[in-house]
């Protein structure tokens, strides 16, 4: 049954429209992962020897074991705002006689392949044996931490899936779930009560004991039931589809008449925003985004310039960036009506561009407060700003004529990381360090006021000329309108 | 109103339209008929540019399909669900394609008022969004779309499928209502002969990507496309 179901992915990826496109993405991402692998494993061998001689009284191991929980809990963060439970059209499957708990052990297989389990492997597997071959610690009870640590990891895996579930349903839940999270931290800090001594008590246990390992064995067993039952449970057609009939408050949003030929898309843009969980979601991200000024603000001192230009570049645009980088793939569902219609491909760009324009002088207003750490803040974030307006808005329009993946809006739930991943990411890079990096070569020759002046100009010019990049685009939407009709067809995979 | 000259659409060497040459006439409502597989849909997708042929060209009243954009001013088309936007009531959704197609709203009141059966009350005011409705329901919006501003070429893909069987009747009316002036030019694709017939004014053919009769209709026609299909 396992080999049947992966000759249907092995076609599902070498059959669908965009297989170049994947392909290639996936050689990059495969670089950039070996990369990334080589660096872990490079600080999981090297730990030994820093620690080693950073501390006379303990030992090496016993620095790991205080900073676990603080290793786990990050990895907990990471796979619950990054991982996805690997997707599989399971509509033909279910009237197959095939048992809907194997096709659950297959979902829950399949996602153990992910780079995210490679993390807690890289790390400590080299540290291991450097304990091991310094002869801190005796082979059965090394073996019995690496097992439990990386038995934790896995359980991690699996229970994140289920957090992801439960979490992303319930507003209420979640917010009790941070508080208890944040007391937690609170206790631990004020050394009332020390989780992470706890936490590494029981791994120098552990060591003592090597089969005090099947705990956290157990524990992998036990969170891969419990999410294969819940999984199971829900691999219902009608969880799915969920069509429930509901009535609709309706705002006419008639004063955006104004605008003329762009009333009626940016009126549908509205719609999209607000009728849809994934697109509502990038919203909230939107919103909380413009709190990630108080991460860098605070300790000034330690910060460059450049860093931030980066966090302005960041808070203006980040509605910009989530929603910008999926145009047109957002209409992908209706694309063809689009195109037999009579809207002009530059009124379409210019629609969004001018809700791109809105979000960012909205973001822009709801930063100022950020005065409070001073005035070269606000400026900074003033003329970020505007080249996000001049020059970023196209830059991520131009980007979106690379998108011929579908966005499905229906089936979206509300932690839906679909189609969003580390390729989105690769894209946003250019919209993002080429303003850090043009700063910091003017800056190196004049003020920081002219520096200020001389940005914001880019941002003006970029703006005057917003006529000319909306009619390269829309030639380029011209050239690629086939590739993108046929690739939108194309339910994702 | 529409010459197709010489067209041909290829899937990777395999040839599934080949089209010499085809006039549409201002007036005709065209009923195209064939098995799965014959062309009907591949030939009104290229009809409104949306897949590229692979040669030859369509003019739309001697304006090149894939170079213009004035034909989509006189053109509207249903051809499956993408023709839909999902998050928006029926009524939104008729809103937004008449501002696009700049008319007043007040036409598409009017058009509400005179197709008002056609919905059967299940449809209107009901604050459900498109994506909520059944398939048949949701065929009604986009049917109903295709009247807006006042068309003259209208495609249709498939009407009949899956619709109940008194909305059948009454589509089948609206068709009659639409051509007797002989202004309106209508294409519509069908598996159901009987409607077909009963509806067009020329019927076309099609069969693995060619067309094997074109003609115009008579008593002879449905016995003809019987004999024809019966294998």
């Amino acid at each position: 049954m396992f080999v049947k179901f992966l000759t249907l992915e092995w076609k599902s990826l070498f059959r669908s429209a965009h297989v170049g496109h994947s392909i290639l993405i996936k050689i990059v991402l495969a670089i950039f992962g070996l990369l990334l692998a080589f660096g872990l494993w490079s600080i999981g061998h090297n730990m030994y020897d820093i620690l080693d001689e950073s501390s006379d009284s303990l030992f090496p191991m016993q620095q790991v074991n205080r900073f676990l929980l603080f290793y786990f809990v990050a990895e907990l963060g990471l796979r619950f705002f990054m991982q996805q439970l690997p997707i599989l059209n399971v509509k033909p499957f279910l009237i197959q006689r095939i048992s809907r708990s194997s096709i659950t052990h297959y979902l829950l297989s399949k996602s153990v392949f992910s780079f995210y389990n490679l993390l807690a492997p890289l790390l400590f597997i080299p540290f291991a044996l450097a304990c091991w071959s310094v002869g801190d610690y005796a082979t059965v009870p090394i073996l019995g931490w690496l097992a439990a640590v990386l038995g934790t990891s896995l359980s991690l895996h699996f229970f994140n899936f289920s957090a992801q579930h439960t979490l992303s349903a319930n507003w209420r839940l979640t917010s009790v779930a941070l508080i208890i999270v944040a007391v937690l931290i609170l206790l631990d800090y004020s050394h009332l009560l020390s989780v992470s001594d706890q936490m590494a008590s029981f791994f120098e246990l552990i060591l003592l004991r090597p089969l005090l390992c099947i705990l956290p064995l157990a524990m992998v067993a036990a969170a891969y039931l419990w999410i294969h039952r819940s999984l199971r449970q829900r691999l219902y057609l009608e969880s799915n589809t969920n069509k429930q009939k509901r009535s609709i408050a309706f705002a006419d949003l008639r004063w955006l008449d104004q605008l003329g030929r762009y009333a009626p898309l940016i009126r549908l843009d509205l719609k999209l925003l607000w009728r849809n969980k994934r697109t509502k979601t990038m919203l909230v991200t939107g919103i909380i985004g413009l709190l990630y000024g108080l991460i860098f603000y605070p300790n000034q001192h330690a910060n460059s310039q450049g860093m931030l230009v980066f966090v302005g570049i960041f808070m203006t645009g980040l509605f910009m960036f989530n929603f910008g980088q999926f145009v047109p793939a957002w209409d992908s569902s209706y694309y063809p009506l689009i195109h037999t219609q009579r809207i002009g491909i530059t009124d379409y760009l210019g629609a969004k561009s001018l809700l791109f324009y809105a979000s960012i002088i909205l973001a822009t207003i709801l930063t100022i407060p950020y005065l409070y750490f001073g005035r070269e803040i606000l400026l900074i974030n003033l003329v970020t700003a505007v080249y996000n307006i001049g020059i970023n808005v196209p830059i991520i329009l131009f980007f979106g004529t690379y998108n011929k993946k579908r966005v499905d809006l229906d089936k979206s739930q509300f932690f839906n990381y679909q189609g969003m991943g580390a390729t989105q990411w690769i894209i946003m890079l250019p919209a993002m360090l080429i303003p850090v990096l043009l700063w910091s070569i003017i800056h190196a020759f004049v003020s920081f006021e002219i520096t200020c002046l001389i940005f914001g100009t880019i941002g003006i010019i970029g703006l005057c000329l917003r006529a000319v990049f909306l009619k390269s685009i829309a030639q380029r939407y011209q050239a690629r309108k086939y590739a993108m009709l046929e690739g939108f067809k194309q339910v994702s995979e | 109103m529409i010459d197709i000259i010489d067209i041909s659409k290829t899937y990777n060497g395999q040839t599934v339209l080949q089209i010499p040459t085809l006039q549409i006439h201002q007036g005709d409502c065209i009923g195209l008929v064939g098995n799965n597989g014959a062309g009907k849909t591949t030939l009104f997708s290229i009809l409104l540019d949306l897949i590229p042929v692979t040669t030859g060209s369509v003019l739309h009243q001697g304006l090149p399909a894939s170079e213009s954009d004035e034909w989509k001013s006189w053109t509207t088309a249903f051809l499956d669900e993408s023709f839909l936007i999902g998050y928006l009531t029926p009524e939104e959704f008729l809103y937004f394609i008449a501002e696009v197609r700049q008319v007043k709203h007040n036409q598409v009141d009017f058009l509400l008022e005179r197709y008002q059966d056609f919905f059967q009350g299940e449809v209107l005011n009901r604050g459900t969004y498109i994506r909520d409705l059944s398939k048949g329901n949701q065929k009604k919006v986009g049917i109903i779309s295709t009247l807006i501003g006042d068309p003259q070429v209208i495609i249709w893909d498939e009407p009949f499928a899956n619709l109940d069987p008194s909305t059948q009747i009454r589509l089948k009316q609206i068709i009659k209502d639409l051509t007797t002036k002989g202004e309106k030019t209508m294409l519509i694709s069908s598996h159901d002969l009987s409607h077909t017939v009963d509806v067009s004014s020329r019927i076309i053919a099609l069969e693995r990507g060619t067309i094997v009769k074109d003609m115009a209709k008579s008593d002879e026609t449905l016995p003809e496309l019987e004999q024809f299909f019966t294998v």
